[in-house]
């Protein structure tokens, strides 16, 4: 049958079982739009306030459900604005479709109004992206697009559309489900007995996951070997939630703020079980000093992942999955309890002060409330890294965060993403006061469709993160990262018609999200905290991550 | 070094942009470049590459993951 090409975009979503979109209209999406009118009973399209903030919640859609974020924007600087939330999709290889629209072609090199070259802009942050020519084109595109997002290293795909294809006509014809991408070939069985006998003589293995993990859903088969080989897991940031933390074998954050026992057990190692992670210097610290005495065995499914920041030993390039199953298979039941008990005797003995008004208080009290199922999304600064050490999170795709890009302003958006795709569950948005004042216009967002979010506000009066380096760092010369006390929250809160509530300490907390909850209404819940608070531990950059500064 | 790079590519001047953005940003010199079209849909690419202390496959690896990149190997 024949449709025009807005149509056609909109019935290959449909296709593709997308049934949400995120975005915001403008000149050359006009058509699009228009035919979106129609399509009303198909789509809930959710209009944001900024472009970044619907590419955010599409993200935030994507990583909480597994599926592909789906986002509309207007060309040049609707095109523009979509730039930092891609590239945040795509330093964490989280699947997105982004469609633009562009000026029409007849114009197109004119520098016309609003033409922004934004495939040449987005080259290095997509993971494929297509300026389409011809309607005849476009169906396969999208499905393209879809199968390019969805397969292999997951990642964003932009595909920009000239208005004057929008409203020309082209024959749609309904396929029924999408494709399945390129198959990859399964991990050659030679390497893999290397990597088993390597797991079975081990006798101070580490399994370092990361997000691909996650990404490949590989939680179960994960949990398989791990339990069956006694190994303890550590976590990146972007893997939290793939082993439960409850559990004896979790060791839990590993990097720059890792937790002492999980830095020094990774250091004394003598095999890392690298899965679905990507040698970081956030995680590494430096290259040669990471664990020295290891040998390292890596799986996983972008082989150009593998060598490209620390040389392996056992590269096994490969579906995670598939390998985590085949390795479980294979291994020896082990019992590794000295190695886990002398784990566990590095651990530093704390003595949190009970009524202390600290993150870690903080945080368990809310988690305590709000619940463990909830959806703990942050924004990125100090409050990121507390969340990370402190949150108990024991499943998949219930820690949203902006690991590789570190965005400051991802996380208003991507609770909005995050909620809409998951409106049985609780959001618990994470914030310091500065990456909040970068994006909270989605406050309207958030108001517009009563989305119950609570935001759990960090108020320090400061760029934390960046102030705690320049204290330890650049001699206490504290230069432009002080916040003053300019921005009165609560009113801020109260003009978006949301609740809000401060909290000096824990009580005053523990009543304002009790409200919170109750009242199944967006809550801002800002706690007050000292600025001199550090994120501890922290290896500093650089330097290897057994070299920990564990507090002042 | 100098090895030379040869593709089979997509038709369309977006993988050339591809490729050499990767080539610039992992820190790779070039000597020479060169793509012909060889088919209706398909070029052939030549990059005459010159690099120190680099892993061309840590490159190659890259270059290969594009869709419009059909074949690519050094000789
Ligand atoms: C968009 C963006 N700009 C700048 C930075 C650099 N940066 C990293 S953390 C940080 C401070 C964050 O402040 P806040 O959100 O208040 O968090 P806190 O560290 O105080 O908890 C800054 C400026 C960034 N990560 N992202
Ligand atoms: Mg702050």
């Amino acid at each position: 049958m024949e449709y025009t090409g807005a149509e056609i975009v909109l019935n290959c979503l449909k296709e593709q079982g997308v049934n949400t979109i995120f975005g915001y209209p403008g000149g050359a999406v006009i058509p699009l739009y228009d035919a979106l009118f129609n399509y009303h009973q198909d789509f809930l399209h959710v209009l944001t306030c900024h472009e970044q903030g619907a590419v955010h919640a599409a993200d935030g859609y994507a990583r909480s459900t597994g599926k592909a974020g789906v986002c509309f924007a207007t060309s040049g600087p609707g095109a523009t604005n979509t730039v930092t939330g891609i590239a945040t999709a795509y330093m964490d290889s989280v699947p997105l479709v982004v469609f633009t629209g562009q000026v029409p072609q007849s114009l197109l090199g004119r520098d016309s109004f609003q033409e922004i070259d934004i495939t040449a802009v987005t080259f290095p942050i997509t993971k494929y992206n297509y300026l389409v020519k011809s309607i005849e084109d476009l169906p396969s595109i999208i499905r393209e697009a879809f199968r390019t997002a969805m397969s292999g290293r997951k990642g964003p795909v932009l595909i920009d559309i000239p208005k004057n294809i929008f409203t020309a006509k082209g024959e749609y014809i309904t396929i029924s489900m999408f494709t399945e991408g390129k198959k990859t070939a399964p991990v050659d069985d030679n390497l893999l007995w290397e990597a088993v006998k390597a797991i079975d003589v081990s006798k101070k293995p580490v399994i370092y996951a990361g997000g691909g993990v996650i990404h490949a859903g590989a939680e179960p088969e994960l949990w398989e070997l791990a339990k069956k080989a006694s190994i303890p897991v550590a976590n990146t940031l972007m893997s939290l939630g793939c082993f439960p933390m409850n559990h004896p074998l979790s060791l839990g954050l590993v990097g720059m703020h890792g937790h002492k026992e999980t830095n020094l057990a990774v250091t004394e190692s003598d095999l890392i079980i690298a899965v679905g992670a990507r040698f970081s210097d956030r995680v590494i610290g430096t290259k040669d000093k990471f664990a020295p005495g290891a040998r390292i065995i890596h799986i996983d499914i972008d082989g150009s992942e593998i060598g490209k920041n620390k040389e392996v030993d056992f590269p096994l390039e490969g579906n995670v999955k598939d390998t985590l199953k085949a390795l479980a298979d294979k291994v020896c039941e082990k019992d590794r309890s000295r190695w886990l008990s002398s784990i566990r005797s590095l651990a530093p003995k704390v003595k949190q002060q009970p009524d202390a008004f600290s993150p870690a208080n903080i945080l368990a009290l809310a988690q305590r409330i709000v619940g463990t199922d909830s959806i703990i999304v942050t924004e990125v600064g100090q409050h990121q890294m507390w969340a990370a050490q402190y949150c108990r999170v024991d499943s998949p795709r219930r820690f949203l965060t902006s690991g590789g890009l570190g965005t400051m302003g991802y996380g208003l958006g991507a609770s909005i993403g995050a909620q809409i795709a998951n409106p049985d569950k609780k959001v618990l948005h994470i914030a310091g006061d500065g990456s909040f004042r970068m994006n909270c216009n989605e406050l309207a967002t958030v108001s517009k469709y009563r989305l119950p979010i609570i935001t759990l506000l960090f108020n320090n009066g400061s760029l934390g993160m960046v102030r705690q380096w320049q204290d330890l760092f650049q001699e206490k010369r504290y230069s432009q990262t002080d916040l003053t006390d300019d921005v009165d929250y609560m009113k801020l809160a109260s003009a978006y018609r949301l609740n809000g509530a401060k909290a000096e300490n824990l009580a005053q907390l523990r009543e304002a999200l009790f409200k919170a909850i109750s009242s199944e209404k967006a809550t801002i819940v800002e706690c007050m905290i000292d600025k001199e608070t550090g994120v501890y531990p922290i290896v500093p950059p650089g330097m290897p991550i057994d070299n920990m500064l564990t507090g002042r | 070094m100098e090895k030379l790079l040869v593709a089979k590519v997509s038709n369309e001047i977006d993988v050339l942009m591809r490729v050499s953005g990767i080539i610039r940003r992992k820190g790779f010199s070039m000597k020479s470049i060169h793509m012909e079209q060889a088919t209706e849909n398909q070029a052939n690419l030549k990059i005459m590459l010159s690099y120190q202390d680099k892993s061309v496959d840590q490159l190659m690896n890259q270059i290969k993951k594009y869709n419009d990149v059909y074949e690519v190997s050094i000789v």
